[in-house]
């Protein structure tokens, strides 16, 4: 079978909308996941993977669950799915090192499965920290690409938001007032926050799981 | 783990700096992932109950009722009616065509040097052996199976 009839084979198996709940927390979370995976060492593959399984336990428990909107029990519940796909990823990169199963180490360097499997000790002890920036880059990612917002705004907030250029810098470049800037800044900066805080604490529609 | 304090709190201009450096990366196969957990999600739907050990999610035909073999001790695909899961009909599919057993504290898939090769993912490459992953897709012949692993 090539590769196009295998991904005919996945089209084929399109769901109702109904069932499609996890779509909902994919699009939401999938940027973040990722990237807490990419920040403990995990390569593109491995965050991959690691989205996969969490996005599986979230299909399970998406059934029997009451919602409980308390805050920070979402976001710990998620936090440690991901967390634990994390560390089997790093067991599994062992194995698979052991089974040389992957591509060989580049000359004169360790593999990206050694370097994983060896970050265990400083990756795991501040993943509260690591979990927060992997929501921020993902909220930033979310606002810098919204096409209702103009090329222009985006520029001046990558400038002094992202660059940490002086204010009076941007503004000169731009042709802008520095309250203008300023503004921008500021109105680009609540919704970066609102996205963080909605990713925090779950969403209404979405059946938070009681225990993972 | 705590419970963050109550109220929005806006990112810091160190978080924000270091998010500007490491953010840009572009995603491979995004689209893709989410094609196969869409796959993975209507092979599950139908199940009356879920598996509640490592399976072997997939249906025997196209539109066809969907089944959960559980992989136990280890099992075997193929045309072959030796096979756990035999499939006589299946083109493309060897007698024996690739067998999924409990090793390294996980599952392994292996390839018994079937004649078509066995994929994982939709990835090109044929894979000999392969640790699964929850979630996992594997293909042989004209067959598709989903790996789940509740653990």
């Amino acid at each position: 079978m090539d590769l196009e009839t295998r991904l005919s084979l996945l089209n084929r198996l399109k769901q109702s909308p109904a069932e499609a709940d996890w779509r909902q927390f994919y699009d939401k979370y999938h940027g973040a996941i990722r990237s807490f995976a990419r920040k403990q060492g995990a390569d593109d593959h491995a965050a991959d993977d690691v989205l996969q399984e969490t996005m599986m336990v979230v299909m399970r428990k998406l059934n029997g669950f009451d919602y409980d909107a308390r805050q920070g029990r979402f976001r710990n519940w998620l936090l440690t799915i991901v967390s634990f796909k994390v560390r089997e990823a790093r067991r599994r990169a062992h194995v698979d090192r052991l089974l040389s199963m992957d591509a060989p180490a580049a000359e004169g360097g360790e593999s990206w499965h050694e370097r994983f499997a060896s970050e265990e000790s400083q990756a795991d002890g501040n993943l509260e920290a690591t979990w927060r920036q992997s929501l921020l880059e993902a909220a930033l990612k979310v606002v810098l690409t919204d096409p209702r917002t103009r090329p222009e705004t985006v520029a001046v907030f990558r400038a002094c938001a992202l660059e940490g250029r002086p204010v009076a810098e941007v503004a000169a470049q731009f042709e802008l007032k520095e309250n203008a800037v300023y503004q921008i800044k500021n109105r680009m900066m609540a919704r970066v926050t609102e996205l963080i805080t909605s990713m925090e604490e779950g969403q209404p529609d979405l059946p938070a799981p009681a225990e993972s | 783990m705590t419970t963050p304090p109550s109220g929005p709190i806006p990112p810091t201009e160190s978080e924000l700096a270091s998010a500007g450096q490491t953010m840009i990366r572009p995603v491979r196969g995004a689209d893709l992932l989410a094609a196969r957990l869409e796959a993975a999600a209507a092979l599950l739907g139908p199940l009356e109950r879920q598996p509640v050990e490592a399976s072997l999610v997939f249906a025997r035909e196209v539109d066809a009722g969907v089944e959960a073999v559980p992989i136990g001790v280890g099992i075997t695909v193929g045309r072959g009616s030796d096979c756990t899961i035999c499939l006589p009909e299946t083109a493309g599919l060897s007698r024996r065509h690739f067998a999924v057993r409990p090793e390294f504290g996980g599952w392994l898939l292996e390839d018994l040097a079937s004649r078509n090769g066995t994929t994982v993912n939709a990835l090109d490459e044929p894979v000999t052996r392969r640790m699964l992953r929850d979630g996992d897709l594997i293909f042989s012949g004209d067959a598709m199976f989903l790996f789940v692993n509740p653990g």
